[in-house]
């Protein structure tokens, strides 16, 4: 390649419209008569209805329409997805399932009037009673939900499930030491700063909803089923994505404002108030608890690895079976114990609903994991690094996971002993770790360093991608893909992919996405680091394909083959001679002034030894204050394989951004539900105390490029990576700087204080 | 000594987050909703439309304003400026900064009619022409957004800053922007960006 693109450092293509204001999300939209919507929520986790009166409201001036249950379709559970669809509670068997829970909707002239018609909707309701803990919701006796797929509160018939190799009781046999912990981790909420919305309008039966979503493919055939109208008549358009983090579910607010709309015969805009985002919203880490039982030689090596898992689903099924699946699988990715077995349970409990939050699954094994392997190290008398290289996947092991046989040399290598190397001698490990902490401590104030290592898969679950591509008769090359921009840099990472391949220059290439009339790519949408993999594959397919149909017609005018040319900075050279035609030219001289185009299609398997390995490490550095409990990360030094850099000051924003939000999971962000009420009482950013800038410690971030033959220029995944391990490297690190093994987060002063006078430490 | 302004409110307001929480419900007196400075003023309440004059973004702008409506939703919603955004609405995530007489201001926590006959700054005050000021290239050149939903409240509370304080160091940009949040965590490649701003071009 003569014009290389991949491995510089590109700005977002879209940046201008980011720094000037003029990207449009989707609250920044608005129409002519444009009515606004509301949403009436339940105030009782559980209840059954037994009237709801909308009267007052409808007669309130400006009040356009009043929604309840019988104004939507009353869908049967599906048997593969499992969660309510029925969109409004009030039938006889559909109670209302935690406080926030959809009621009533309204449309109205202004936002006022439709929040005032909220507060007229009288809704009586029968409390019953509810259930917030996850360990006693299976129990027999507890508060039962009526679904037929949920028996005992216990998501079936996929729970439990289990992943196992080997035996592991003859791996507990075999063992030296035998070390048992429990451990568990709270929500955490995406707490992104946007507010939920979207606007919907129809043009006859066609309907066109507008929305910050992440997966506009999924959400259209949920419009279409909901609504009851075809595919073909629904269009989902997400142009920009204020923070995106995962919302791979139901969101219960859209298809009711398409209704509203429909009912209307108005556009309907649709922003649902800040709390939602900390209660209504999926978009949020279910809270887990683990049970792991760790067999050991006195070297180190491990020989059974046993975890029981918990995961609290909250009201409904947002997320699926798929959460605790991909925590099973973050953890059989990152070790070669010989005997392994995770089962895993997901419960209903009637708190706020969760679902896909960044590092779904993973983030929550990964705590067990990694506390629970540095805790044997100490229980060993072990320096954690070496046991952790001692067990880890190496690069050239051949391991049965999920029934199949995983060779890694075909999928990159494993690069944990190469991330271990490179994190121990950026934090200078072996000369400042010690057991009892870092050699800078002193005094009340204890420095300690800690690690966790990360895998996690991307690209689960089979899915397809197209990418269309058009040179035009101006030379300007465009990119078709129903991708969506949520700030990772998914449409620059396109161009650079589709400049390299085709030879042409970057600012010639523009990419058109987020919006179901285009090609899907991903179909499933852009979540799980599968953008660059998926969408990537199909991008680079689409360039090579349209570069052939290029050189074919470059032939002609140059006097030539095709395999005698090559392109550079969007020009068609002959090979050993100064002939040349630029791409503008080539597309002229077709008849008719038609562009060239291209199409591309990637089919990506779910299985996972086609799908892809995520590895890395984090190494903290905090110090911790005896005297207040004050927990300061002073240093984050990370490791991660991306197969190839495409982009590397993205690569490295990606690697930051993660573990800011890994550390805030760590350390600051408390999501709390008011036991008596099931309210969550940290409902906005005061409380929910995400991380600012004054939290950001020294970062150090170094990509591993081990390429993956099978990803674009050997690119994977990597969007997620350091929030999967952040928080359990910062946990480890204050266990080396005080002595104390939290088993839960996040870890506050409050705790290490009363930890110290309990007599924890050293 | 490092504190955000979101400590200090907490620390005034009592820390212990239950208490706060409660609080924070007893004053808005409901469990769910909008939270807003606007929904504290009753809508029953008889307010009428009075004329207000601002320089915006260097143009004086006349416009009729209800006493409850806040400077947030009258930029955005009857002067069609929607760069500045939406965050909480309620003080405490900065993504709706406007520089206020050049000083950087929450536009959710501030009526408008507060702003009569002052000095109002929005995002698309900043650069002139088309032309990008050096903290809007800076921005992008150091890729100092993901979502980039926060970019507008960041660059005015930057602009500020580097008004006030030309050549800042590392303390001084976390100090002045730690009144604004980005959940995506770009705020290395922010001070980057304000730093490397700071030492080229006058961020005008």
């Amino acid at each position: 390649m003569s014009n290389p693109v991949i491995g510089t450092s590109v700005p977002d293509v879209r940046g201008k419209e980011r720094v000037t204001g003029t990207a449009q999300y989707t609250i920044d939209l608005s129409r002519p008569n444009m009515l606004v919507g509301s949403v009436v929520r339940s105030t009782y986790p559980r209840a059954r209805i037994l009237s709801i009166d909308t009267s007052k409201a409808e007669s309130l001036p400006g009040v356009k329409a009043v929604i309840t249950h019988k104004d939507v379709a009353q869908i049967p559970f599906p048997p593969l997805l499992s969660y309510d669809l029925r969109l409004l509670a009030g039938a006889a068997d559909r109670d209302v399932r935690f406080v926030g829970d959809e009621v009533a909707a309204i449309a109205a002239e202004t936002e006022e009037i439709a929040d005032m018609a909220a507060q007229l909707v009288d809704v009586q309701y029968q409390p019953v009673p509810f259930t917030l803990d996850a360990e006693t919701t299976t129990q027999p006796g507890a508060p039962d939900v009526e679904s037929p797929w949920f028996s005992g509160n216990v998501q079936s018939p996929y729970s439990p499930l289990v992943l196992a190799r080997g035996d592991v009781d003859a791996g507990i046999a075999e063992a030296d030491v035998v070390f048992t912990g429990k451990y568990q981790v709270p929500p955490q909420a995406a707490a992104s700063l946007r507010p939920f919305s979207c606007l919907a309008e129809w043009d006859g039966d066609n309907l066109t909803v507008y929305n910050d979503s992440q997966v506009i493919y999924v959400r259209q055939g949920e419009l279409a089923e909901l609504l009851g109208i075809p595919t073909a008549n629904v269009r989902v358009v997400s142009q920009y994505m204020g923070g995106g983090f995962g919302e791979d579910n139901l969101y219960r607010f859209i298809p009711l404002a398409a209704i509203l709309a429909r009912k209307t015969s108005a556009p309907v805009k649709m922003v649902m108030p800040q709390d939602y985002a900390f209660e209504g919203s999926p978009n949020k880490r279910h809270a887990a608890s683990f049970t792991v039982r760790l067999g050991a030689k006195s070297d180190g090596t491990i020989t059974a690895m046993d975890l029981q898992a918990t995961y609290d689903k909250g009201a409904y099924l947002a997320g699926g079976s798929s959460v605790p699946y991909v925590g099973a699988r973050a953890v059989f990715n990152g070790y070669r114990v010989p005997n392994m077995r995770y089962t895993t349970y997901a419960v209903f409990t009637d708190n706020p609903p969760a679902g896909a939050f960044r590092g779904y699954g993973g983030v929550q094994s990964n705590f067990a994991v990694q506390s629970a392997l540095d805790d044997l190290a100490a229980q060993l008398g072990m320096d954690p690094t070496d046991v952790h290289y001692l067990n880890c996947i190496r690069p050239d092991d051949v391991l049965e996971i999920e029934g199949e046989q995983v060779d890694f040399t075909k999928v990159g290598g494993s690069a944990f002993m190469e991330a271990i190397e490179k994190g121990m001698g950026a934090t200078g490990w072996k000369s400042r770790w010690s057991p009892s902490g870092a050699a800078s401590s002193s005094g009340h104030l204890r420095t300690g360093l800690g690690m966790a290592l990360l895998t996690y898969g991307f690209g689960h679950k089979p899915d397809t991608a197209n990418v269309s591509i058009y040179v035009r008769p101006n030379g300007q090359v465009d990119v078709m893909t129903g991708t969506a921009d949520l700030g990772g840099g998914q449409p620059t990472t396109i161009s650079m992919i589709v400049a390299e391949e085709l030879g042409a220059r970057l600012e010639d290439v523009s990419v058109s996405l987020g919006d179901t009339n285009l090609p899907a790519a991903p179909f499933l949408g852009s979540f799980g680091s599968r953008t660059t993999f998926i969408a990537g594959n199909a991008a680079k397919l689409a360039a090579a394909d349209v570069k052939q149909k290029l050189l074919a017609a470059a032939a002609g005018i140059l006097g030539t083959t095709s395999d005698q040319l090559a392109t550079s900075y969007s020009q068609v050279l002959v090979n050993g001679s100064g002939r040349r035609a630029s791409f503008s030219e080539v597309v002229q001289s077709l008849p008719g002034g038609a562009s060239i185009q291209g199409s591309g299609e990637y089919v990506h398997s779910g299985q996972t030894s086609r799908s892809g390995f995520q590895f890395g490490a984090c190494f903290a550095e905090v110090e911790v204050d005896q005297w207040t409990g004050k927990i300061e990360v002073k240093r984050l030094v990370m490791a991660q394989d991306y197969g190839r850099v495409i982009n590397p000051r993205a690569a490295e924003g990606q690697m930051q951004g993660a573990a800011i939000q890994g550390l805030g999971y760590g350390i600051l962000e408390d999501y709390v539900v008011d036991v008596t009420t099931a309210q969550s009482i940290t409902r906005d950013w005061l409380y929910y105390r995400v991380p600012t800038i004054t939290d950001v410690p020294e970062m150090v971030t170094m990509a591993i490029e081990n390429p993956d033959p099978r990803g674009p220029f050997g690119a994977k995944g990597g969007g997620e990576s350091m929030i999967i391990c952040t928080h359990s490297a910062i946990r480890n690190a204050i266990a080396n700087a005080i002595g104390v093994r939290f088993t839960s987060l996040p870890i506050t002063p409050q705790m290490v204080i009363e930890a110290l006078k309990a007599g924890g430490g050293q | 000594l490092r504190v955000s302004r979101r400590g200090l409110f907490k620390i005034v307001l009592g820390g212990v987050a239950t208490t706060a929480a409660g609080i924070t419900a007893f004053l808005l007196g409901t469990k769910q909703g909008r939270a807003t400075l606007e929904s504290l003023v009753p809508e029953s309440l008889p307010l009428a439309n009075k004329a207000i004059t601002m320089n915006l973004n260097g143009n004086e702008v006349h416009v009729a304003v209800k006493g409850n409506r806040t400077l947030l939703k009258v930029l955005r919603e009857d002067l069609s400026l929607t760069g500045t955004k939406p965050g909480c609405s309620n003080g405490e995530c900065g993504s709706c900064t406007v520089l206020l007489d050049g000083r950087p201001v929450y536009s959710c926590q501030r009526l408008a009619v507060e702003v009569d006959g002052r000095q109002i700054t929005t995002i698309e005050g900043i650069g002139s022409g088309g032309t990008l000021s050096a903290l809007q290239q800076a921005f992008i050149d150091e890729g100092a957004f993901q979502c980039g939903y926060c970019t507008p409240g960041f660059i005015l509370s930057a602009t500020a800053l580097l008004r006030s304080n030309p050549n800042p160091n590392a303390d001084d940009v976390r100090e002045g922007l730690s009144g604004n949040i980005c959940r995506c965590g770009s705020y290395p490649h922010i001070t980057k960006a304000v730093l490397s701003a700071a030492q080229g071009v006058d961020a005008e």
